[in-house]
């Protein structure tokens, strides 16, 4: 709260003081045709005084004085404020007033007078009415005070309907003066007028809600309907007002931004014909509707399923592009989405990204703002495991694979999007690793365990935990195989990574050998850390981090099938052994698998018949997902 | 010579644009931000009347010296006019 502080017998002096000014410049004129500026400047002068500064000092001189004889001090807030300590020291020492700022609204619009201004607002020019600083200044308080009274509104409703004509004024004129502050922050007058016409719109917010809504028809027919009539600016301004949910802000969102985009070009040539907020400074219509997408819980999700249709008006419409961020990561958050819509809104984000001919291969320059994949990336990182090759949350094809694949390759192509990518699987092994060393499994590791607790990964028992590993092994490799291993520490990282996860999914599977023998768990984990404490080193192995990966994750399962054999007392036949030689570690292994299981079947043991069995089909998916995988990273 | 003259015409619109400027110099809305100062209220209001009422100061002192400079081109337009009308006349 802020206080104001003054001398009443010198207010009133100049109260009287600015009367006289008043009655002499009106007694001043000269018709002379040289002289028509000077008058202009004079009719200026006089609305000024007449319209604003009289009746302000009178309303201050009017007000209930909050110190002086019979005033509750008590109500005083704020003193620590410098400006509010001086205005005290001025009341406690000098025996000043202090009134509250917000009595200086004016006390006495009747509905009358308040139906006289909706009618002079629909009827009369607009232009005209808000043309000087004092007609602002007395529309801005005008429209406060209505809005501020249920009765003053109904009054002004029932005399008003132009809200086209008098937004889209307003709205070019906010417009104009936020220009000015961009070109010139230090413009106080230019900042002073955008702080009134954003408070106008304030007020007309206030009063277009307080519109009867009509019994029948869709909700919000009659705000789309008004607002389709405006510049969508005026309409993003007015929106923002309204104090809308989070589903139809979003659906305004949509609509006002949908109509603002396609003045742009509708097959290949532009049109020259751009909204001015398109090419002035300062927040355009999407910056607007953004700032309030982000202040109204739930509307950034409602909004960016919404944007699955027109992934352009999301991504290219804002002057200020850590908006659109903003929007992308708390719409797309896990905690608000649900899995299937994630999907098909990050799918429809990146198909955008790879197909649009904005796009020209160029991370540094393909026509959009700087660092849009990074933000892409942090899109994505919560919901990599579904880009692992053997994940089907979001499509069970392998056209949806290829997409899903395609895109992840799109936006690893940039160095930055790929580290948080790789910061992102760092922290997933970290929670898996967590989540070994606690004994609590897998349900309780987030990155790679679906999205609200729900379990990404439907089954339970051996394949589980496999699939698990698989995925999140798999996707690191993604990230590899997509770069291209083309930088030498990236390369290695992801290596490390995928060791380490390999490594976990291990112990993982000590409940498949546990089927065989309960004491297998200890004697595996012994036997896999003997083993694995010797990490290949890649370089020396293969040139490429994803046969590194496929080495590990063999040599894990080669292992493990090893350890399980050992303990079913079976001794023959002898199970299959990674070749660390092998060109394709990975499918010379599935092949020797295949040549095992008969002779597992032989055995007719039915607990070692389904862990062997289990093994292999996973081995098997694995196989042929990486196999797409593999040709679709060569395609991009 | 009459007042229809031409010259005449204009050295009198001079005359009034400059009485004009004179009496809109000294009117009382050149002195009256004096008693809007820190001496008789504080606050955001104050500050913006105060500047407000400096800048209405600024704008009619400007006024003012468009109307002399007004008058000045009057009155060099009469000259001229009295020049060519005497040397028309010799």
């Amino acid at each position: 709260m802020g206080y104001l502080a003054y001398d009443s017998d010198r207010l009133a002096l100049l109260r009287r003081a600015l009367m006289d000014a008043l009655a002499e410049l009106d007694s001043m004129s000269l018709s002379d045709a040289e002289a028509a500026d000077t008058m202009r400047s004079i009719r200026a002068t006089r609305a000024s005084l007449r319209d604003m500064w009289l009746p302000r000092i009178g309303d201050v001189l009017r007000c209930r004085a909050l110190t002086g004889n019979g005033a509750n001090r008590s109500e005083l807030h704020d003193l620590q404020d410098l400006r509010n300590a001086v205005a005290y020291e001025m009341a406690v020492n000098h025996g000043w007033l202090l009134v509250d700022d917000r009595s200086m609204l004016p006390q006495s619009l009747t509905a009358g007078e308040a139906a006289a201004l909706g009618e002079r607002l629909d009827g009369g020019d607009i232009a005209a009415l808000v043309n000087t600083s004092g007609e602002r200044e007395w529309l801005y308080r005008q429209l406060r005070t209505i809005a501020a009274d249920p009765e003053l509104t109904a009054a002004f409703l029932r005399a008003f309907s132009s809200w086209a004509l008098l937004c889209n004024e307003l709205g070019e004129r906010l417009m104009a003066a936020q220009h000015a502050v961009a070109i010139e922050p230090s413009d106080n007058s230019a900042r002073v007028q955008v702080a009134q016409l954003v408070a106008d719109f304030t007020a007309l917010g206030v009063i277009f809600r307080s519109q009867p809504q009509p019994a029948v028809g869709p909700p919000y027919y009659g705000e789309i309907l008004a607002i389709a009539a405006m510049q969508p600016y005026a309409g993003a301004m007015l929106v923002s007002n309204l104090g809308l949910g989070a589903t139809a802000l979003a659906a305004m969102t949509d609509t006002i931004l949908r109509r603002w985009r396609n003045v742009l070009p509708a097959d290949e040539g532009y049109d020259t014909t751009l909204w001015r907020d398109m090419t002035l400074g300062g927040p355009n219509s999407a910056d607007i509707l953004f700032a309030a997408l982000l202040a109204t819980p739930g509307a950034c999700t409602e909004y960016v399923r919404r944007s699955a249709g027109d992934p352009a008006s999301m991504w290219i419409s804002t002057a200020d592009p850590t908006l659109t961020a903003r929007v992308a990561l708390e719409g797309t958050a896990p905690a608000n989405i649900s899995m299937a819509d994630a999907g098909s809104v990050i799918q429809s984000w990146l198909d955008y990204f790879r197909s649009s001919r904005f796009a020209m291969g160029n991370p540094l320059m393909d026509g959009y703002p700087a660092g849009y994949r990074v933000t892409l990336a942090g899109v994505v990182a919560p919901y990599l495991a579904q880009f692992a090759v053997t994940n089907e949350d979001w499509g069970d094809s392998d056209a949806s694979m290829e997409a899903r694949l395609a895109g992840l390759a799109f936006l690893v192509k940039d160095g930055a999007a790929l580290d948080a990518l790789i910061d992102r699987c760092r922290s997933i092994v970290e929670e898996l690793v967590a989540a070994g060393n606690a004994g609590i499994g897998v349900n309780g590791v987030n990155g790679v365990n679906g999205v609200n607790g729900v379990n990404a990964y439907p089954g339970s028992g051996d394949t589980y935990a496999l699939k698990i590993a698989a995925d999140t092994v798999g996707v690191i490799g993604q990230l590899a195989v997509n770069r291209a291993v083309a930088n030498e520490l990236q390369r290695q990282q992801l290596f490390e990574l995928g060791w380490t996860v390999a490594t976990i999914g291990t112990a993982w599977l000590s409940p498949v050998a546990g089927i065989l023998a309960g004491g297998a768990t200890n004697a595996i984990w012994t036997t896999a850390g003997e083993h694995l404490a010797v990490m290949p080193n890649p370089d020396e192995v293969e040139a490429s981090a994803q046969l590194s990966l496929e080495l590990g994750l063999v040599t894990i399962l080669a292992d493990l099938v090893a350890m399980m054999w050992r303990e079913s007392r079976h001794r023959s036949p002898a199970p299959p052994t990674m070749d660390p030689t092998a060109k394709y570690p990975l499918n010379e292994f599935a092949t020797e698998l295949d040549k095992w299981l008969p002779g597992v079947e032989a055995l007719r043991d039915p607990a070692a018949l389904e862990i062997a069995e289990s093994i292999d089909d996973a081995v098997s998916t694995f196989i042929a997902r990486w196999s797409i995988a593999s040709r679709v990273a060569a395609q991009n | 010579m009459g007042t229809n003259d031409p010259a005449t015409r204009l050295r009198l619109r001079a005359e009034e644009l400059k009485r004009f400027a004179q009496r809109l110099e000294s009117a009382r809305i050149t002195t009256v931000g004096g008693f809007a100062g820190e001496d008789t209220w504080l606050g955001a209001m104050p500050a913006e009347c105060a500047s407000d009422l400096r800048h209405i100061r600024r704008s009619v002192l400007a006024g003012c010296d468009d109307l002399r400079a007004s008058a000045r081109r009057l009155e060099r337009a009469a000259d001229a006019i009295a020049s060519a009308a005497s040397t028309g006349g010799r």
